[in-house]
């Protein structure tokens, strides 16, 4: 055995020998250096991951994971605009809308030696939406399909049952869209999957997953699409906003996204900040089949009885704008002005009216601080009417579980429950239909003449009438008296000055495969 | 005869302005005990003290800081803090004299069953208290919120059941070691009734030690509303309550750190004067304890 021993001539020939190699790396270039550095990105999401199957995903948390280890024919481009590109496929032809052409490029392969991708996959991916053993949560987004046509190796037919207008808006681009390799499911024998991924067809793969602690993300090797920049992406699921933006503040993340009252403190900061209007809703709904809130008179009262801008400015501080529908500003269909507006004098007016002295309600909605605050406001608008407010704040399962129970729904008389959405309104009034009682219509407002034209709006064509279908259809939602719009909301995120972020046009998501150095 | 009777009230009197004179003759008592004071004044005169109403929102004016309008500035909502500090004075008081009172109710009533009433029923009790003792607070205090909803009564009920077993060892302590003492023989001997004998010539014996007990349980009373109202299973909006007050100045602690700062200052302050208050009545009840220690 050797002993280990160093001289005092020796450490300073050592120390010089490190001086000279420090200098010379310093002359090759600083980005060397940096690139080293960067190449794992370390990053938060605000839930752990659930369910990455297209067909049965959970949320965003999820599908951030998912647009980062599938592809899909096309996919959503990184910017402001609801623009998609193409992603898997080569080439796309939709000239005819109910017959879509496209063409993979070759040399694609999925992870885990599953093989090439190609329209078999594409076929396979689409199609078990309608497969009744998949239970595909999101089936109505391709409700539309008849089949899909393999006519090549590379080269398929998407046949339409009949023209359908979210197709690139939110069914194409998003992950309903995404492929998976038919062989790796078949060999995997089951028809769904959670957090098991049988392989991966985009950039990056699954590599490590550490519930609560951490998704580890690695280059795919059988990726042979634009090369992202990262090699490695560690993905951190921290639920409390406050924690994300210390450990930020610390240095121990990349980047996360930050809470709404945050904007200021990062605005003119060392930290990249980019803030972007929300695809999201967030409304007050009164449970008609309650018997305090069966009477219109009263849950008309009610709307006229919150101030929604004074909601929006006290939660956000001025950062939001108020809502005057269920569909948010970017899309179409989004209103500009509410029916029934806030008027306390009418809403005093309309108690009276019903004959209804010393209301007591209660509000229930999850765990979230904005909320929190919106029914502090709400206590002190309802009660200048003389409605007395009590506050039920619980764990967003348990509220969602009550809500949809047959017999405990009682006990819901108002209830906020903010939902995100894709871009097409189709994804925004499709929770309000009578099929959807018992599930996420917690106002079990139900019109079957509603649900028709709801259902009619996805097949029209000419953007301008589509519009005014979905301003008529939030209209009559409103005239029911179940409903005060309050906020859409914004995204914030801030990221290191070293790191070049990529974000979907609303910054639901982070999209992880365009995110490169700063 | 006569000279003797008067003698004793007197001796009382005496005593007890001994021990006022040693608790408030030590800097940390007297400063205790002011800060004790000033938080019951603030508790029973809190629409007095209070500058505004403590529920009146303002979002023009949210999260400002210290002011001359506001001097301790105002919450996200645009609230004045001293304001809902003064109103969550009361609110803290309320339950904790509340919740220790229920606690030392039941555990004096237990105390002195299992002291008077023989070995099968003492075992029983001291059973029964001993598994009340090892649950987990915490968990058994979420468990009970969840099933019966969150009030100020179900915050009452869980204090009580989890600080009972406190007052019921020391009192049944005490009546086991006052049984032998010779003026209980003696009045045993002429025929007092159990009863008799708790509520006239136990009961006297046990403040000392009670008190120095309800002083020392009070801060930790606090501690519980204050925790369980921080993770949301407390006080509910609009009543302010310094845990509230504290989950929502967290919530905005980057943005506007004087309101945790403001809603966490009570909590110390109370916890630091309840806890000397009690240490030094302890030592002020039995000055040869003080000077062993």
């Amino acid at each position: 055995m050797t002993e280990f021993r160093l001289t005092r001539r020796q450490a300073l020939q050592r120390a010089g020998g490190g001086g000279v190699a420090l200098a010379l790396g310093s002359l090759a270039g600083t980005g060397a250096v940096f690139a080293q550095e960067n190449t794992t990105l370390r990053i938060r999401n605000d839930r752990d991951i659930e369910r990455l199957d297209p067909a049965t995903r959970g949320g965003w948390y999820d599908e951030t994971v998912m647009f980062a280890i599938f592809s899909g024919l096309v996919r959503y481009a990184p910017g402001d605009d609801w623009t998609w590109e193409l992603d898997a496929a080569s080439s796309i032809d939709d000239s005819d809308p109910l017959h879509i052409g496209f063409e993979l490029r070759p040399g694609l392969l999925f992870s885990d030696d599953h093989g090439e991708m190609t329209a078999e996959d594409v076929k396979f991916s689409y199609e078990r939406f309608a497969d009744p053993e998949v239970n595909a949560v999101y089936a109505s987004d391709w409700a539309a399909l008849d089949h899909v046509e393999v006519t090549g190796t590379y080269t398929g037919i998407i046949h339409l049952k009949e023209a359908f207008a979210p197709l690139f808006t939110s069914t194409l681009p998003h992950a309903s869209g995404l492929i998976l390799s038919k062989a790796a499911m078949e060999a995997s024998g089951t028809k769904s999957f959670a957090t098991e991924v049988p392989a991966c067809s985009g950039p990056y793969m699954l590599d490590e997953w550490r519930p609560r602690e951490v998704i580890r993300l690695v280059r795919n090797p059988g990726w042979t699409g634009p090369e992202p920049y990262y090699d490695r992406i560690e993905i951190l699921p921290i639920g409390d906003v406050t924690s994300a933006e210390t450990a930020f503040a610390a240095g121990d993340i990349d980047c996360t996204q930050i809470a709404v009252n945050s904007i200021p403190s990062y605005e003119g900061g060392r930290s990249d900040l980019v803030v972007k209007p929300a695809l999201g809703y967030a409304w007050l709904g009164m449970n008609v089949e309650n018997p305090k809130l069966s009477d219109l008179t009263v849950r008309r009262a009610i709307q006229h009885a919150v101030n929604v801008k004074q909601i929006v400015d006290a939660t956000f501080g001025g950062a939001v704008d108020q809502a005057h529908g269920l569909v948010p500003p970017p899309l179409p269909g989004a209103r500009d002005e509410v029916l029934y507006g806030y008027d306390p004098e009418r809403a005093r007016e309309l108690l009276a009216e019903a004959g209804v002295q010393g209301l007591s309600l209660s509000l229930t909605f999850g765990t979230s601080p904005d909320l929190l605050i919106v029914a502090q406001v709400l206590q002190v608008q309802l009660a200048a009417v003389g409605i007395d407010l009590t506050i039920r704040q619980m764990d967003s399962n348990t509220m969602v579980a009550e809500a949809q129970h047959p017999t405990d729904h009682q006990n819901i008389e108002l209830i906020i429950e903010p939902f995100t959405t894709a871009p097409d309104p189709s994804w925004v009034t499709e929770w309000f239909t009578c099929d959807q009682i018992g599930d996420w219509n917690f106002q079990r407002t139900c019109s079957e003449e509603w649900d028709a034209r709801n259902d009619e709006a996805l097949t029209i064509s000419d953007p301008e009438a589509r519009a005014a279908r979905y301003v008529a259809l939030q209209d009559e939602l409103e005239e029911t008296g179940a409903y005060v719009f309050l906020y859409h909301g914004v995204n914030a995120w801030v990221s290191k000055p070293s790191v070049n972020a990529a974000y979907s046009a609303d910054a639901q998501w982070a999209l992880l495969r365009d995110f490169t150095a700063g | 005869m006569t000279d003797q009777t008067a003698a004793a009230p007197r001796a009382v009197k005496a005593e007890r302005h001994a021990t006022l004179r040693r608790l408030l003759g030590t800097p940390t008592g007297a400063v205790a005990s002011l800060v004790v004071a000033a938080f019951v004044i603030a508790a029973l005169a809190a629409p007095l003290v209070a500058p505004y109403d403590p529920n009146a929102i303002d979002p023009i004016n949210r999260m400002q800081g210290p002011s001359a309008a506001h001097w301790l500035g105002t919450d996200q909502l645009g609230r004045d803090l001293l304001s809902r500090i003064v109103f969550g004075t009361r609110t803290a008081l309320y339950i904790a004299l509340t919740g220790t009172g229920a606690a030392l109710g039941v555990g004096m009533a237990m105390g002195m069953i299992a002291g008077l009433g023989g070995k099968i029923l003492d075992s029983a009790l001291v059973l029964l208290n001993d598994s009340i003792k090892s649950l987990p607070l915490v968990l058994f205090a979420l468990a009970l919120v969840t099933i019966y909803g969150a009030s100020v009564p179900a915050l009452i009920v869980i204090i009580a059941i989890s600080m009972a077993p406190g007052y019921f060892r020391v009192v049944r302590n005490q009546v086991l070691v006052l049984n032998n003492a010779d003026f209980i023989v003696a009045a045993q001997s002429m025929g007092a009734s159990r009863l008799r004998l708790a509520a006239t010539h136990m009961l006297p014996n046990l403040i000392g030690p009670i008190l120095v007990l309800i002083a020392m349980d009070i801060p930790a009373v606090i501690g519980i509303e204050s925790g369980l109202s921080f993770l949301g299973q407390g006080i509910q909006p609009p009543q302010s309550s310094w845990g509230n007050m504290l989950s929502e100045g967290y919530t905005y602690v980057r943005q506007a750190p004087h309101i945790a700062i403001a809603a966490g200052l009570p909590i110390v302050l109370s916890t630091i004067a309840f806890t000397f208050l009690g240490e030094t009545l302890r030592d002020a009840l039995d000055p040869r304890r003080a000077v062993r220690t």
